[in-house]
């Protein structure tokens, strides 16, 4: 499985990385989580399973779905998951996405 | 009734903001200046090794320091050549790195030839930039940050240009399918090269003799009254104002901060040359500058949160306690999305007051105390991470700074008490039912 975190310069969403590694580590699922700013989506979007914004860069969401072309699910997380670094909720979202 | 008001700002404002936080132009100019961050602190560090504290020469061989001050001066004398070139390589020549890394993020964003678009820009920046010394050479004048102003309008104009020749084909020479990519790229842009040069070169003979103006001079002088209107502490405070309305909005200000850069760090640079050049650090020339934005106004994070993560910790909320404890590190650090987004502070009313003004504070009490001399102004700028109050110092090399910095955040901390204190009864009361009703 392959995720992408966004925000606007990759350091706040990799903390929000690291939690989330552990909660695959934990779900026995072989994830690669990426921690980047919008400006280098494009490059990376080969092999990515879900597409992750911080809610600072929630406004782009709709340009980002553009982008991918409805191919890879996007969504942006709930400030508050956010903010207090609740990565189980997030990585419950991120398989309730993915399997439906 | 809340719900409803952010809805209408979710669908009127939002859509704006994208609008402006996706300019390609504004992603280009930060980008740009992130790349060129280790040359500036690079040239810093070269800086403060060779321009001494105090000049001996001004002094009496009786005074104390006297020697160490002499010492230094004839150790730059003798052996610093290596990094006095790496001066002139970095400070002096900053508009080149810039052109660089500016028309390398754009031609990445239009999927362009990344290696010759910023070869081709930063020619043509040769071009209309470089004047004579009075000898006859090549100066460099306005390849440090007198032509930081030139040097983006260059990257992006050129870039804009060669991206039509390009886009449109026009004097494309077609080669075989055999030839190797890199000899089949450079071939095909021998035209476009050749237009845009001339053009460019048209240009600057118009400016020099016609108009008798240097094109980055000329430049100068129409982004003068802008600059005067905004580059004093009226300017300051209402920018900050607005960049935090921005972001109470849950919006990443660099819509706002990305327009100022071009500012603050012309000022920077103007400021290290100056410092270089023997100015004291009490009298150079420029007060707003990158440091002071990102290392006096913004301590612990937009909005100068630093005191309401210590505050946090010590909160009898649990929730606010929990906070506090996920934030505090990343606070350090400047980073402070768990506080914004975990407390919240994005779009709740009740802390919208502290922090439009905490940081606001930060800046009109650093640019007062700077302009009557009571902190160096900043020539360094380390970085938006480095923690309080070794950021304030290290920009400005004046342990006053460190003084300033503990004083703030005392103010903001004063600032921010009141609000935090009628959150935390609310909390408490909440988690007090939470529990009679787990409790019954």
């Amino acid at each position: 499985m392959k995720i992408l975190l966004v925000c606007n310069a990759g350091m706040s969403t990799g903390i929000m990385q690291l939690k989330l590694q552990e909660c695959a580590t934990k779900a026995g699922i072989d994830a690669e989580i990426e921690a980047m700013p919008i400006s280098e989506i494009e490059q990376n979007l080969d092999g990515t399973d879900i597409i992750l914004l911080g809610p600072q860069v929630r406004f782009a969401e709709d340009d980002i779905k553009k982008m991918v072309q409805e191919r890879i699910p996007v969504f942006s997380i709930d400030p508050q998951d956010f903010g207090l670094m609740r990565a189980d909720n997030v990585w419950k979202k991120i398989c309730q996405t993915l399997n439906k | 009734m809340e719900k409803n008001n952010t809805a209408w700002i979710e669908h009127n404002i939002l859509p704006l903001a994208n609008k402006v936080q996706r300019n390609r132009y504004l992603q280009a100019i930060q980008s740009g200046f992130m790349t060129c961050m280790p040359i500036m602190l690079l040239g810093s560090i070269v800086i403060i090794l060779t321009r001494p504290w105090a000049d001996y020469t001004t002094m009496m061989p009786t005074d104390a320091g006297y020697n160490f001050f002499k010492s230094w001066q004839l150790l730059i004398d003798k052996y610093g050549a290596p990094l006095l070139l790496l001066r002139s390589m970095t400070l002096y020549s900053l508009s080149l790195w810039v052109v660089l890394a500016l028309s390398y993020h754009l031609a990445l964003h239009y999927k362009m030839n990344t290696i010759i678009t910023p070869i081709v820009v930063l020619l043509q920046f040769f071009v209309l930039c470089s004047t004579k010394t009075k000898d006859g050479g090549i100066s460099n004048d306005f390849w440090g940050g007198e032509g930081l102003f030139a040097a983006i309008l260059v990257a992006i104009l050129v870039t804009e240009f060669y991206r039509l020749l390009t886009e449109k084909k026009i004097g494309e020479i077609k080669m075989p399918e055999m030839v190797p990519p890199a000899l089949k790229n450079s071939f095909s842009a021998i035209f476009p090269i050749i237009i845009t040069t001339a053009i460019c070169t048209v240009i600057s003979l118009i400016f020099n003799y016609v108009i008798g103006i240097p094109f980055p001079k000329a430049i100068l002088t129409v982004f003068h009254p802008i600059i005067f209107v905004l580059d004093n502490a009226f300017g300051l405070a209402i920018s900050s104002v607005l960049s935090q309305i921005v972001w109470w909005f849950g919006i990443h200000n660099t819509a706002i901060t990305s327009m100022l850069e071009p500012l603050m760090y012309s000022n920077l640079a103007s400021n290290s040359s100056a410092y270089a050049a023997g100015t004291a650090a009490g009298a150079l020339p420029h007060i707003w500058t990158e440091s002071l934005w990102w290392n006096f106004m913004v301590i612990g994070g937009s909005g100068a949160t630093l005191s309401v993560a210590i505050m946090l910790l010590f909160s009898k909320s649990k929730q606010m306690k929990t906070v506090g404890k996920i934030a505090i590190v990343p606070a350090i650090f400047n980073i402070n999305e768990p506080i914004i987004f975990g407390l919240p502070i994005v779009l709740n009313p009740l802390f919208f007051i502290p922090w439009v003004s905490a940081q606001t504070l930060n800046g009109v009490i650093s640019y007062l105390c700077m302009k009557v001399g009571l902190v160096n102004r900043s020539f360094v700028y380390p970085g938006w991470n480095i923690p309080t109050p070794i950021g304030e110092f290290l920009s400005t090399m004046d342990y006053r700074a460190v003084i300033l910095a503990v004083l703030l955040v005392a103010i903001d901390g004063l600032l921010y008490y009141p609000f935090l204190k009628v959150y935390e009864r609310q909390k408490v009361k909440e988690e007090n039912v939470e529990l009679i009703q787990s409790g019954s």
